[in-house]
């Protein structure tokens, strides 16, 4: 009868351990949580500087050709940048990497900051060229950035999107974005 | 304001398929399995059904291209808890496809049985997975999806109109891909409003006559008539 009991209340404190691990585990977990980086900042395969090179007179639609006629705003190819960089034009060490990738015939894999969920339908040509809307509104001022955007300028939510439609006077109709 | 809707000529109509194929590819429709089939769990838009007649020798059979019929009073929207479905002020019954729960109200309250549930995540054979219409999105599985009158091409034709600095959408600029791919031309669209458009002349044809009328859902897919009643009055 004693052993059963001290068997009994051994459970129990074995139950209560393990229940104060979980308590542990689940306190670690939150503050990991907390400081974890959940937005990690997108790397381009070059720094490219937009500020030196909008103060040397390119156009925004000189690399991003697509913008003004059609949804899509473009990036550039390593031809483009052939252009101005088959040899190196600085000493920049960016530049160098640039110059060495175009000799080795590499394709420039620029990645995608900006980006609207499948179910949007989102236009550069209506919001740029139509509604007249600076690039600056969504994409900050580029022509400040001495390195590329780590995260987008605007966060593309639906609210967000509805209250420069409302502003504007622009539709709101489900189907003008939604597809 | 434009009043889209459609008129299917049955004299004209072959059963082909071919608006079906068109547009299952248009929408990123998934191909079912014949096991998935024959729960009748199988997506597409438009549907060719079929009506046997008689029996032998005078058996005949009768076909009905079967699009949503964007009705003027939908049943479906007045079920939607979620307003995933609406009319919008142009008479289409847009489905939010981000939007829907997966309640499957509207499939029920649809007449037409037009409205399809995805119970599966999408699939595609390899090559095709590949050859997605990028204008129209991928549905998730647990939405319920149907016919759009192909919006997506209606938000290219405004977006044109808008850098055109018109104010709507010319005549013939908007069609969607059923319609375009129609061989024997049985299919005809445009704006039901426009005295002078196909479909209005059309739709007051003494052929004409709309499905399920005296539910009082006011479809604006309008049918005319095929075989003796087109004989005599068309």
């Amino acid at each position: 009868m004693a052993d059963t009991v001290q068997q009994e209340s051994q459970e129990e404190n074995a139950g209560h351990r393990n229940r104060l691990l979980a308590g542990k585990a689940f306190v670690a977990a939150f503050l990991l949580a907390l400081i974890w980086p959940f937005t990690p900042s997108i790397e381009q395969p070059i720094q490219y500087n937009h500020q030196k090179h909008i103060a040397a007179g390119l156009e925004c639609s000189n690399c991003h050709t697509l913008y003004e006629n059609s949804a899509w705003a473009g990036l550039p190819t390593a031809d483009a940048c052939a252009a101005c960089h088959a040899e190196p034009v600085t000493d920049s060490s960016e530049e160098a990497k640039l110059v060495q990738m175009l000799s080795e015939g590499k394709p420039l894999e620029w990645k995608q900051v900006n980006r609207v969920p499948n179910h949007v339908y989102f236009s550069h040509k209506t919001h740029a060229v139509a509604g007249e809307i600076e690039c600056a509104t969504c994409h900050g001022k580029m022509d400040e950035r001495t390195a590329p955007p780590p995260a987008p300028f605007f966060e593309w939510s639906m609210d967000n999107c509805i209250n420069c439609h409302e502003d504007r006077n622009a539709s709101v109709d489900c189907n003008a974005c939604h597809r | 304001m434009a009043r889209w809707g459609m008129v299917i000529d049955l004299d004209k109509c072959t059963a082909c398929q071919s608006c079906v194929v068109a547009c299952q590819v248009e929408n990123n429709v998934p191909s079912m399995t014949p096991e998935e089939s024959l729960k009748g769990r199988n997506i597409s838009w438009i549907k060719v059904v079929p009506f046997p007649e008689g029996s032998f020798p005078e058996a005949k059979i009768r076909f009905l291209p079967l699009p949503c019929m964007h009705c003027d009073d939908p049943p479906c929207v007045t079920v939607c808890p979620v307003d995933a479905t609406n009319i919008n002020e142009e008479g289409i019954v847009r489905q939010i496809f981000a939007r829907c729960i997966g309640c499957r109200y509207c499939t029920t309250a649809c007449p037409y049985t037009v409205r399809y549930f995805n119970w599966y995540e999408p699939i595609w054979p390899q090559p095709m997975e590949q050859a997605h219409n990028p204008d129209v999105s991928v549905r998730p599985k647990g939405v319920v999806e149907k016919c759009t009158f192909c919006h997506h091409r209606l938000q290219k034709a405004r977006a044109n109109a808008i850098a055109e600095d018109r104010a709507v959408v010319a005549p013939g600029e908007y069609t969607p891909a059923c319609v375009e791919s129609c061989g024997p031309k049985a299919m005809y669209f445009g704006d039901l409003d426009d005295p002078n458009s196909e479909v209005s002349d059309l739709s007051r044809s003494p052929r004409a006559f709309r499905l399920l009328e005296e539910l009082g859902t006011r479809p604006k897919v309008i049918y005319l008539a095929e075989g003796e009643r087109s004989g005599t009055t068309g």
